[in-house]
């Protein structure tokens, strides 16, 4: 086993190695030894391959001097150890210190015979240091340490770095003079920006980009172009997340209570994402004037927003506008999103499928490979958004701006779960490698943003600034001003829909089990018919992304094309029907229904739970059966329902047009369903829920058009 | 073939930053916590299992440390979670303070049976106390929650919190646990039955059963 394990693993712990302040972790690595070939024995004799052990001493842990003087010993075996010490040093130390122990231990050293090599290291380091992580020098007013840095290097005959600090210390001195660092007021000077754009004329920098897409002064969601609006979002997004200061976002830094914010550029990059989520909620709530369809008009078009942002990788925005979407004050608005079309439905569950918490760090490590994780994502979105993904795909490739507190838990984790000493108080070094790796892949992301090239919409800019911020409070009473509570009691549609969710699972496993069959009796012992049930499965998997998506707004768990929708659909549809229905099978039955029943919330018939309820459908002088039952849901319009009551009856080969819908209201009394109307909305919940289809007499048009919204009684 | 566990919950830590969730979560999750696991997985949630009155609760604790600042991601998980953490730092007054804006903030918000449970830590560092004991028992009486004073340093009172407010999610959802039971049991009897048919099929649904 032991033999087995070694072969397996080229790199292994060995142990630990104390040397006077300094803990060694000793890893022994195994590389396969590449013997010179020598063409005669070469052919017999590959049998085997021959290896070489070589240890590996990584410092663990050591105290200050010791972690400075590593730095410029000749035989570190860790090449990212200058860039892990200076990305990370400032939480055990200051600049200051560090710039004067590398210098005090220049002097003893100088005498040395190496000292040109040692030179040489200081160079590298000093540079690497001035070059990547210059912010660790801004100290106004004085900026002390990088003076000091100033009076050494000359002395070391170190005149090109020295040139180099001149220079920095002269741009800091300007830029204090100015007072406004350019990371710590970016909307500040955004505003600013703007402001100087319109002053010179609408003159902009950057692309010049044709102003079709603005009309008024006033400008709002529906005045400006899905892409425009994206692409200045993730403009806005780049430019913060690429000031963003790595070290100001490990987390003991970033999660300091009661100190003043020690983080300003990730402060600005949080400020930027509630100002996003901000303006998605004010352009939904501060409109009281508008209908629910401008305002679902909205939803979609933020909703197109977000998917632009997801092919931008501007994922900042994207979970912005997710979340927005998603706060309480907007999700609650359940009329609205009734009224969003399908297609946006469809994109919205998916996006908030692939992009929430539990597996967005996932997602952010797929975006640094490649990412071509959604397939099904990308089908939507070429749909949709043909006309413009492919030519933005191609010119900014790779630019990515990630969601960054995801990096920011992990780094707060990080930070909580390893002591920063260990024994013997040691700085525990690596803790700050581990940490390291998270702050590289920061940078990493930093880079790729240099590689967006979007042009800078002006209009836009002053939209997005231009907003007036909303409390949670103040957003929620808004939108109750909008849609009063109807139902308090009433679960959220967003309950409802995990639970569909999970309803689907349950139901995913039956389908392979011999139960399916007993899923299936639910329905004949409701409807008379038999054997009907599994030719069932074909025409309401056509249905899919209509049953599945109005059923439970959400095609998360199945995706559309896969089998289980169309168990799921149709099972939930079935399996509800008894439970008001007399008859109620067999034991085990039950037990499914039981278990569909702790659920809490599952349609009922007779009765309008969340968003969905079942009706029972006959058809007027048909085929003998009584009634199927049909799960109804919010989303559901007149003619789908008829489509899928005459698919039940199996008279799927008769044209829907023909037939009109009517609910028994009581013998002789029955309520015509318009035929564009929402059924669920139109039915009267006082009456049983019980629907008959008219066949009408043939030539003869509807008894009711299109317009009409609501419901009229006929004897 | 055993099953992993009965049910599964959402729990959610909330709290100002610094207030210590975060070591709350290492120190209870212990057993499964390898800070080896966190460099390039997240770690969002941890999981960990609890036998509670023979029933085998799964819980996973969602701890968004270091997210406070951004407005509505924090909310989002309101709606996912069957109980809540309110966690206050014992020498910090202003996190205590806080804690009625985070509770305003989950009876709003958060699902009617939500369950919440106040949590007072760094009860190991009573020299720096700020916020009395009786402070932290009124406000949890106000709010009709369970209260407790924990030290993630010491190990005090960590285990009894968590599982206290598992057992609480547990009540309110007993409803839907007795109908579990249920079936688990005719779960066992159908199997009998296919057994007896020669059908062998060895599907679980409820091994994963969840309540959200």
């Amino acid at each position: 086993m032991g033999k087995w394990e070694i072969s397996m693993n080229p790199v292994q712990e060995w142990g630990e190695e104390l040397e006077e302040g300094a803990l060694y972790g000793i890893t022994l690595r195994r590389e396969p030894l590449h013997i010179p070939a020598n063409p005669k024995e070469a052919q017999p004799c590959v049998a085997f391959v021959q290896y070489r052990t070589s240890k590996v001493r990584r410092l663990k842990a050591a105290t200050l001097t010791r972690l400075v003087n590593h730095l410029l010993e000749p035989c570190c075996h860790e090449p990212d150890y200058r860039l892990i010490f200076l990305s990370t040093y400032r939480t055990f130390t200051t600049t200051r210190t560090v710039i004067e122990m590398l210098f005090q231990r220049n002097k003893v050293t100088s005498d040395d015979g190496n000292s040109e090599c040692h030179r040489r290291r200081l160079f590298l380091l000093i540079q690497t240091w001035l070059d990547e992580y210059s912010e660790d020098f801004w100290e106004p007013p004085h900026h002390t340490s990088l003076r000091l840095l100033l009076d050494h290097l000359p002395c070391l005959s170190l005149c090109s770095l020295a040139q180099r600090s001149e220079t920095l210390l002269n741009k800091f001195q300007r830029e204090g003079q100015r007072k406004v660092r350019t990371f710590l007021f970016p909307s500040a000077e955004a505003v600013a920006g703007v402001q100087a754009e319109k002053n010179e004329g609408e003159q902009c920098s950057g692309q010049e980009v044709p102003y079709w897409e603005n009309t008024l002064d006033q400008g709002g969601i529906m005045d400006f172009s899905v892409a425009g609006i994206s692409e200045q979002l993730t403009r806005l997004d780049a430019e913060l997340f690429v000031k963003v200061v790595p070290f100001q976002c490990l987390g003991s830094v970033w999660s300091q209570r009661d100190k003043e914010n020690l983080s300003p550029t990730v402060s600005a990059t949080i400020a930027q994402f509630n100002a996003v989520t901000n303006r998605v909620i004010t352009s939904l709530l501060c409109c009281s004037t508008s209908s629910q369809s401008q305002r679902a008009g909205v939803i979609e078009r933020w909703i197109s927003v977000a998917q632009e942002c997801r092919q931008l990788k501007n994922f900042s925005s994207l979970r912005a506008i997710l979340s927005a979407l998603q706060s309480s004050a907007v999700y609650r608005l359940r009329k609205t999103w009734a009224t969003v079309c399908r297609d946006s439905m469809v994109i919205f569950d998916n996006l908030s499928e692939t992009f929430t918490d539990e597996n967005c760090v996932l997602t952010n490590r797929e975006i640094l490979v490649e990412d071509g994780s959604q397939p099904a994502l990308e089908n939507i979105s070429s749909k949709t958004f043909k006309h413009c993904s492919l030519s933005r795909q191609m010119s900014t490739s790779s630019g990515v701006v990630p969601y960054l507190g995801t990096f920011l838990t992990v780094l707060t984790m990080l930070d909580t779960a390893l002591p920063d000493t260990v024994e013997g108080d040691l700085i525990n070094f690596e803790k700050r490698r581990r940490e390291f790796e998270i702050l590289s892949q920061i940078r990493q992301l930093q880079v790729s943003c240099s590689q967006y090239n979007l042009p800078h919409h002006t209009r836009i800019a002053a939209w997005l600034l231009d907003q007036k911020l909303l409390t949670d409070q103040e957003s929620y009473e808004l939108s109750i001003n909008l849609e009063p509570p109807v139902d308090l009691s009433s679960p959220s549609p967003w309950s409802h829909r995990k639970l569909s969710k999970k309803l689907s699972s349950l139901l995913t496993v039956t389908e392979n089990s011999s139960r399916k069959t007993h899923v299936d009796q639910i329905s004949v012992s409701s409807s008379g018919s038999s054997g009907s049930d599994m030719e069932d499965l074909s025409p309401l998997s056509t249905l899919k992304s209509q049953s599945l998506s109005s059923s439970c707004q959400n095609v998360t768990g199945a995706t559309p094309s896969s089998p289980d929708s169309s168990v799921f659909s149709k099972s939930q549809a079935d399996l509800s029907a008894p439970a008001s229905a007399a008859a109620c099978p067999k034991p085990i039955l039950a037990s499914h229904h039981k278990r569909s029943v702790s659920m809490t919330s599952l349609p009922l018939y007779n009765r309008q739970v969340a968003d969905s309820c079942i009706v029972r459908v006959s058809v007027e002088a048909a085929n003998g059966n009584m009634y199927k039952s049909i799960l109804l849901t919010s989303q559901d319009k007149t003619a789908q329902v008829i489509q899928r009551a005459l698919e039940k009856h199996n008279l799927e080969h008769m044209n829907s047009n023909d037939f009109t819908l009517r609910q028994v209201i009581s013998r002789g009394r029955e309520l015509i369903i318009p035929d564009k109307a929402n059924v669920f909305y139109a039915m009267s919940t006082s009456a049983n829920y019980d629907f008959v289809l008219h066949q009408c007499p043939k030539g003869q048009k509807k008894p009711l058009c299109a317009t009409s919204s609501l419901g009229q009684y006929s004897k | 073939m055993a099953k992993q566990y009965d049910v599964l919950f959402r729990l959610l830590l909330l709290g100002d930053s610094g207030v210590g969730k975060t070591c709350l979560l290492c120190r209870f999750t212990d057993n499964e916590f390898h800070p080896s696991h966190i460099s390039t997985i997240g770690v969002d949630f941890k999981m960990k299992t609890l036998l509670i009155d023979g029933i085998k609760v799964r819980i996973q604790i969602w701890d968004t440390a270091g997210q406070e600042r951004y407005q509505t991601i924090t909310k989002q998980y309101y709606r996912r979670a069957q109980g809540i953490f309110l966690v206050y730092d014992i020498t910090s007054e202003r996190s205590f303070q806080h804690i009625m804006k985070w509770a305003s903030d989950v009876d709003e918000y958060a699902p009617d049976n939500i369950q919440k449970i106040l949590v007072g830590n760094k009860s190991d560092e009573e020299e720096k106390r700020q916020v009395a004991t009786e402070q932290g028992n009124k406000l949890a009486m106000a709010y009709g929650m369970d209260f407790f004073e924990t030290s993630a340093f010491t190990n005090h009172n960590i285990t009894e919190s968590f599982t206290r407010l598992a057992e609480q999610v547990l009540v309110a959802n007993k409803k839907d646990l007795d109908l579990l039971r249920m079936s688990v049991t005719d779960e066992l009897n159908l199997a009998a039955l296919e057994e007896e048919e020669g059908i062998t099929d060895g599907t679980d649904a409820t091994e994963k059963s969840c309540w959200c």
